[in-house]
């Protein structure tokens, strides 16, 4: 079977998908930081495809860009995984609940 | 594109770029100054919003496009930019009083408010996925930094962890709808997606996502859970902050894309515009009742207002020659109350504690009679009355809800905008009414100075709005003109 542009789009639903199912259901805050990585890499899987269907290079350059984006956020993220831990000793989101109404 | 195209795109965007330059002087010289105890980068600071004000001042009235297109310079985006290097210049002087003794990060807030403002100068002005992409994030980075910023308080770490997560995730949902429409059409910039349209279920599922992602910024119902959880964890001077400026930012892209992108089928986008834009005035208005945190109130209320904006955004849909005004102006006029109304909250902080309950703020007109008519300016302004700038700007988000033949969805507004009014007095009467039990914080000279302009911003321009009307005039003409 030849491996088409179709198929790295539905690779890359089915890889955000799981992002988006593992941020909404992952108890664990490193968990859910590496769940939001997926998403963004099955955006750029996706922006690939797409850029081989249409013989850009849009695509291409997009992904240089997602990728710095997303490695500022992790780093962002990391560091409050760090100061919450610090506080908590424990990263379960379910003990985020200071802030309610 | 040869070197000279390069260097004229780029003394188009002096104004970002100045205040990029501000923030990274702060960066790199905060750590090598010894003396801590002087506030040189305050000034330098209040500097690079002042220097990238007067520079954005000479956009009005030009046209221009840089970077082969991707950013798209004119009056629309001059009169965001003036408002989002005003809101972030108070936010500066507001924040200068509040972290004093509570932060020892003070300058790299500073360098964070600088950076987050740049990023939401090019988003304003960006006409092409990538470049929107990167602003969105240069903002978005910046506003989670600052608000889990206070990292001894537990409430700001949850914030700003909570924001990183469900802001990432309104991102990836984003970034994915940007995919689809690079995939469904082969280009990224608004003009070549929209003459490549077609109706295919790929371009439709992209511009649903893309909206999606504006949607949790603005913080609309229904993805709107974040933001009093989020608004009431970060520090004060940064929630208020970013329900103006963030929100600004937003709304100017999403009109950008509401007009240029979304164009079929645009009767179901009207119908989803007015459903969420009821949903979120009813239920901002209704959670925000129950509240017993004023920064609670105030972030429910700042959902309601979103769905005020939203109301302009249907009339603009529906009909594209009135409503744009409006939202721009409503814009604006939301700039001055909401910053004043959590400058006055930023103002009674004790060190000790913020001013977040109702009982916090009783008794103000007895300690702080000045105070207490301020805060009563800006919440008769958020509820509507008269004679302030929130009556006229409100008037005219349901005037052009009129105009455009959507009377039942002003009718809503303004039944929504009468039980608004409960909240908001609700804060007076404890204000006025009740005796003060906590005590306040101690007089910060600068916020006063900040809160005392705002309050009167607000009256004036609510009993004189030409000359800001004009300016909300001129930018969505200039909005409506472009064409693809």
């Amino acid at each position: 079977m030849e491996i088409t542009v179709s198929h790295y789009i539905v690779l890359s639903a089915i890889l955000f998908a799981i992002g988006v199912y593992g941020v909404m259901t992952r108890r664990n805050i490193l968990v859910v930081l590496m769940c939001l990585e997926l998403m963004l890499n099955a955006c750029n899987l996706a922006f690939i495809a797409f850029s081989k269907l249409h013989g850009g290079m849009a695509g291409h350059v997009f992904i240089l860009m997602t990728i710095t984006v997303a490695a500022a956020e992790v780093a962002v993220g990391l560091a409050f995984v760090v100061a919450i831990y610090k506080q908590r000793q424990s990263l379960d989101i379910d003990l985020l609940k200071i802030l309610k109404g | 594109m040869d070197l000279s195209t390069v260097f004229q795109s780029t003394s188009l965007i002096v104004p970002e770029i100045v205040l990029m330059l501000f923030g990274m002087v702060i960066l790199i010289l905060s750590p090598i100054v010894k003396n801590q105890k002087n506030d040189y980068f305050l000034y330098v600071g209040i500097a690079g919003v002042v220097l990238s004000f007067v520079l954005n001042l000479g956009r009005f009235n030009s046209e221009a496009i840089a970077f082969s297109g991707t950013l798209r310079i004119d009056n629309f985006s001059a009169y965001f930019n003036s408002l989002f290097l005003f809101s972030s210049l108070v936010t500066v002087l507001i924040a200068k009083d509040y972290l004093k003794k509570n932060t020892p990060y003070i300058n790299e807030f500073y360098a964070l408010i600088l950076f987050c403002t740049s990023g939401m100068m090019i988003l304003a002005s960006s006409v092409e996925f990538m470049t929107l992409f990167v602003g969105f994030e240069i903002m978005s980075i910046a506003v989670y930094i600052l608000s889990g910023f206070d990292n001894t308080s537990t409430k700001s770490t949850e914030s700003g962890i909570k924001y990183l997560v469900l802001g990432g995730f309104s991102s990836g949902i984003l970034l994915y709808g940007i995919a689809l429409l690079y995939g469904a059409t082969g280009s990224l910039y608004f003009t070549e997606i929209i003459s490549n349209f077609s109706a295919s279920p790929m371009y439709i599922a992209g511009i649903s996502l893309v909206l999606a992602g504006f949607v949790f910024k603005i913080g609309a119902v229904p993805l709107h859970q974040w933001v009093p959880d989020i608004y009431q964890g970060a520090p004060l001077p940064v929630t208020g902050y970013m329900s103006v400026a963030v929100k600004a930012a937003a709304f100017a892209v999403l009109l950008r894309i509401v007009l240029d992108l979304a164009i079929l089928p645009s009767g179901y986008l009207l119908i989803a515009v007015q459903v969420v834009a009821v949903l979120t005035m009813v239920i901002g208005n209704i959670a925000a009742i129950y509240q017993s945190s004023v920064k609670r109130m105030l972030a429910y209320s700042s959902v309601a207002h979103a769905g005020y904006i939203l109301v302009g955004v249907a009339a603009l849909i529906a009909d594209r020659s009135v409503g744009g005004q409006g939202i721009l102006y409503y814009l604006f006029a939301y700039t001055f109350m909401n910053l004043g109304a959590f400058a006055i909250l930023a103002y009674l902080s004790r060190e000790d504690r913020d001013c977040d309950t109702f009982d916090h703020i009783a008794g103000i007109w007895k300690r702080k009679p000045m105070t207490a008519v301020a805060l009563g300016v800006f919440m008769f302004s958020l509820a509507g009355i008269p004679p302030t700038i929130g009556f006229f700007s409100k008037y005219r988000i349901f005037l052009s809800a009129v105009e455009s033949g959507q009377s039942f969805i002003a009718v809503i507004g303004i039944v929504a905008s009468v039980v608004s009014a409960y909240y908001y007095l609700k804060v007076l009467v404890y204000a006025f009414m009740k005796q003060d039990e906590y005590g306040f914080g101690s007089h910060k000279p600068v916020s006063s100075v900040a809160i005392t302009v705002l309050a009167i911003a607000t009256v004036f321009f609510g009993i004189i709005p030409a000359f800001s009307w004009e300016l909300a005039v001129e930018a969505s003409k200039n909005l409506l003109a472009i064409v693809y």
